[in-house]
């Protein structure tokens, strides 16, 4: 009996040791970390060159160092860079997948699905596509912050949602239930080389926008921040407008945003009823008026209701004209509102997405005035 | 009398006799080679037939008792004729000496002389009367070294066992406080004494105590590590079962939750039956300080317990099979650390572990004016040179650092704690966070498993009752310390200063 349990308890032990998936035993010099990487179109007949940028583990202090390898598949180019590297890739650490605008053209789907399958990356990267002509030469640039320009384009998509709104913040796993077209189009945010002072560095552009997993054009950054509006996704950001129209602007920060859309639909006319509330503050105010009164207040927030409502307003009208495809979501809110419509018109929405009329009011609400309540006095006769 | 016999059975043969020049042999050859036994020969000058004689062992014996309350006394004692009770004369009416004993026992008369009493002879007579000089050299009561406190009562005990049970005698005087004697081990016959409440302290173990110390035979005592190791309800455990201080007012507080003391003549250590696992944790001057602050520090010891045990072994893991679980910025700080380290980072660790632990050792042995050159050398060269050198990793350094600290903050348990960082760190060597978590597991059934006299040690650590809990990862105030530990004792109520319903 006691040999038995002896038995018993050194099988359980050693099923319990040997059928587990811990074995990997690999010191930190060994492995070369990984922080993003880019796909592009590649030569020679090859579909995909992939550019690596690792933390050149040579170095004590973090530095940058590339890869660039081949392959038929993603995988494949991946498995190369083993051959072409002494440590081994380590991606966990990824953050960052560029995808050339070529690439994005021809359906990103065929990308996501590795990084989908693979155990070692993660599926919160963030996918970006590239403006340039080739995303590898993206991630070669210099970054400002950090050295590793993948975790300074991670950091101002993370950034952006609180202080911005200007650039989609969108995973990659967000991205891959985005195109399974339940009545939502895929939008991700693009970076474009810039030159700041002299660092050839890169910069979020606004977003492109994708009709099914191809890419159809780019909106700006401003028209970005309309999107995230009308997508209930703002948790920041400023609103720059000028009241009088004479290029003298007053900025409002903003606290607070909730969007509700309630779609209407009498016969074949769907009708989105888009409703902004923002809470703001007087952030800024170089005009020559004094805004911090009632009716001044009344005044600016009319001008910012104004402001939003035909921004929210031209972007809409623009989509429907130039894409064709529901970036704001407008077939998940009718699904949700009036799923037996919804079932009708679900195949052919993207026709059905140009047809579709919408109001928008927008409330903008100044809680505060910033620090101070006056304006600063300029002495009139000098 | 023969030359070839041990002392020890020649007092087991022999007995005393009515002559006296008989028994002065007896005993003579009893202490032969025994030059610190000192005799003295009286005779009273009105009757020269009536003959005394003293023995003590020198040094062992306060002098001026002797002189002054044995023999002038007798020197001054003039009878006419022989009186025939002439010994119990002079125990009654004679001698100033305040505890006098007959006895004819030879082991008995030997005891006394090597403990310092002074064994008193007379002509004709076979008995000896046994008087207490004792008076020698032991240290001042002081506060413990190992176990200082910044507020409360600071009396240690010494390693007189007189000393240490008036110190435990003056906090409780209740007549109910019992102390009962006995002798231990064969050669050094070392005196003990049990000390425990009647009424409060649990009768069973009590009795179990009694017998687990009645089967003791060993030939030496001199220290409570020597009875604790062998009564102790698993004696190969590293868990320590039974508690022990140096504090007076530790001891006595825990008599008062129903323990039972085992004090031991030799040593300032004293034994405390049953041990709870959370004891490990408990300071005395939890109790005498507010008891907020007094939490905090007990839940930093505790948490200190846990990461000195786990830290090498979090830190093996996560370097080694689970770098996804770091954050970025941290995995390339450690990984611009590592390079250039030759070893790998087990070796590594277990490398510098032992060298933490041989400093710490060297520092609690070593003589104090060689602190500075320790210290020089385990900062500098272990430390900033090492690394310099890239024999061992920076983080490394700091996480030894770490569990070297964290283990000194719980001192007590040692024993389990040390062994167990090493067994937790190859495990997680072998298979990561996994084996961690397999050690981890095994450690705590064990500990569960674990009974100090019949009481399981982790008994009130999973217990819902809020009492059960007062004293566990906090302490309450004294108002709500309603009842005693669970299972110490049978008297559960110790405050009713709240009134009496729990």
């Amino acid at each position: 009996m006691k040999a038995l349990k002896v038995f018993l308890v050194a099988l359980l032990t050693v099923s319990m040791l040997c059928m587990t998936g811990c074995w990997n035993y690999r010191e930190l010099e060994e492995i070369a970390i990984v922080t993003g990487f880019a796909v592009d179109k590649g030569k020679n007949g090859y579909p995909y060159k992939v550019t690596f940028e690792f933390l050149d583990p040579k170095e004590q202090q973090p530095k940058p160092r590339y890869l660039i390898t081949q392959g038929k598949t993603i995988f494949e180019a991946m498995r190369n860079a083993i051959a072409d590297s002494e440590r081994r890739l380590y991606f966990p650490d990824a953050k960052i997948l560029v995808i050339s605008k070529d690439l994005a053209a021809s359906g990103v789907a065929p990308i996501f699905d590795f990084v989908l399958r693979d155990q070692e990356l993660r599926i919160t990267m963030i996918p970006v596509v590239s403006t340039a002509p080739t995303a590898g030469e993206m991630l070669q640039r210099q970054g400002i912050s950090s050295t590793l320009i993948s975790l300074d384009i991670w950091k101002a998509i993370s950034e952006s949602k609180e202080n911005l709104s200007e650039s989609p913040n969108i995973q990659l796993y967000e991205a891959v239930n985005l195109l399974d077209g339940d009545g939502c189009a895929l939008v991700l945010a693009t970076i474009k080389p810039i030159q700041q002072g002299e660092l050839e560095t890169v910069e979020l552009d606004g977003s492109a926008i994708f009709k099914k997993d191809k890419l159809v054009g780019y909106i700006k950054r401003e028209d970005t921040k309309f999107l995230s509006f009308v997508r209930n996704k703002v948790q920041g950001g400023l609103l720059v407008f000028s009241p009088e129209n004479d290029g003298q602007n007053i900025t409002l920060e903003i606290f607070g945003s909730k969007t509700k859309i309630t779609p209407e639909i009498q016969g074949d006319q769907v009708t989105m009823n888009i409703n902004v509330e923002v809470q703001a503050s007087l952030a800024e105010d170089t005009t020559v008026k004094n805004y911090v009164t009632r009716d001044g207040i009344e005044k600016a927030e009319a001008s910012a209701q104004k402001y939003l409502e035909s921004g929210i307003q031209q972007l809409i009208e623009k989509t429907q004209k130039n894409f064709g495809c529901d970036i704001f979501c407008f077939g998940k809110t009718i699904s949700q509102y009036h799923p037996d419509y919804w079932n009708i018109v679900k195949d052919k929405w993207d026709q059905e997405f140009t047809k579709v009329k919408c109001n928008v009011t927008a409330k903008v609400k100044i809680d505060i005035t910033g620090v101070t309540k006056d304006k600063i006095k300029v002495s009139e006769n000098g | 009398m023969e030359s070839g016999k041990l002392s020890s059975q020649i007092v087991e043969e022999s007995k005393l006799t009515t002559s006296l020049t008989d028994n002065i042999v007896l005993i003579r050859t009893i202490f032969k080679n025994n030059d610190t036994l000192t005799m003295r020969q009286l005779e009273t000058p009105t009757d020269p037939a009536i003959k005394f004689c003293l023995f003590f062992s020198d040094g062992m014996v306060n002098n001026r008792l002797i002189n002054q309350d044995i023999i002038r006394p007798l020197l001054e004692y003039r009878p006419d004729k022989k009186e025939p009770d002439l010994i119990d004369l002079i125990a009654k009416n004679i001698t100033l000496s305040d505890t006098v004993e007959k006895t004819t026992d030879m082991e008995k008369i030997v005891q006394a002389i090597v403990y310092g009493d002074t064994v008193l002879l007379a002509d004709g007579f076979m008995e000896a009367l046994v008087l207490n000089t004792k008076g020698w050299q032991s240290r001042s009561i002081e506060e413990p070294e190992n176990e200082r406190i910044l507020k409360g009562p600071r009396e240690g005990f010494t390693e007189s066992l007189m000393v240490n049970l008036s110190l435990l005698r003056r906090r409780i005087r209740t007549p109910d406080f019992k102390m009962e004697y006995l002798n231990l081990g064969v050669r050094t016959k070392t005196h003990a004494c049990i000390c425990y409440i009647d009424g409060i302290a649990a009768p069973e173990v009590l009795k179990e105590l009694k017998s687990r110390l009645q089967k003791i035979n060993i030939d030496g005592i001199l220290d409570v590590n020597y009875i604790s190791e062998i009564i102790k309800d698993k004696p190969n455990s590293p868990i320590e079962t039974i508690g022990s201080s140096e504090r007076a007012d530790v001891i006595a507080a825990k008599l008062l939750e129903g323990r039972v003391a085992l004090v031991v003549d030799g040593t300032p250590v004293v034994l405390t039956v049953p041990h709870l696992f959370i004891e490990y944790f408990q300071s005395d001057e939890d109790y005498f300080i507010n008891y907020m602050f007094a939490s905090i520090n007990r839940i930093l010891r505790i948490l200190a317990f846990i990461f000195s045990i786990s830290m090498p072994a979090l830190y093996l893991s996560l370097a080694t099979f689970h770098q996804e679980m770091l954050p970025t910025s941290l995995i390339m700080s450690i990984a611009a650390a590592r390079q250039g380290v030759p070893f790998p980072t087990i070796v590594e660790g277990t490398f510098m572990l032992v060298i933490f632990e041989m400093l710490r050792e060297s520092g609690s042995r070593m003589p104090g004016n060689m602190g500075t050159a320790l210290s020089i050398v385990g900062a500098l060269v272990i430390g900033q040179a090492a690394v310099q050198a890239k024999i061992v990793s920076a983080p490394l350094i700091i996480i030894v650092a770490v569990t070297g600290i964290a283990g000194l903050m719980v001192p007590l348990i040692k024993g389990i704690g040390v062994p167990l960082r090493f067994i937790l760190l190859f495990l997680s060597g072998l298979i990561g966070l996994y084996g961690y978590m397999f050690g981890m597991l095994a450690f705590l059934a064990y500990i569960f498993s674990v009974t100090s006299f019949g009481v399981p040690i982790l008994t009130s650590a999973y217990s819902n009752d809020q009492q059960d809990r007062k004293d566990i990862l906090h302490r309450t105030s004294w108002k709500n310390m309603i009842t005693r530990p669970k299972y110490l004792s049978p008297n559960k109520i110790r405050n009713s200063s709240k009134g009496d319903s729990l």
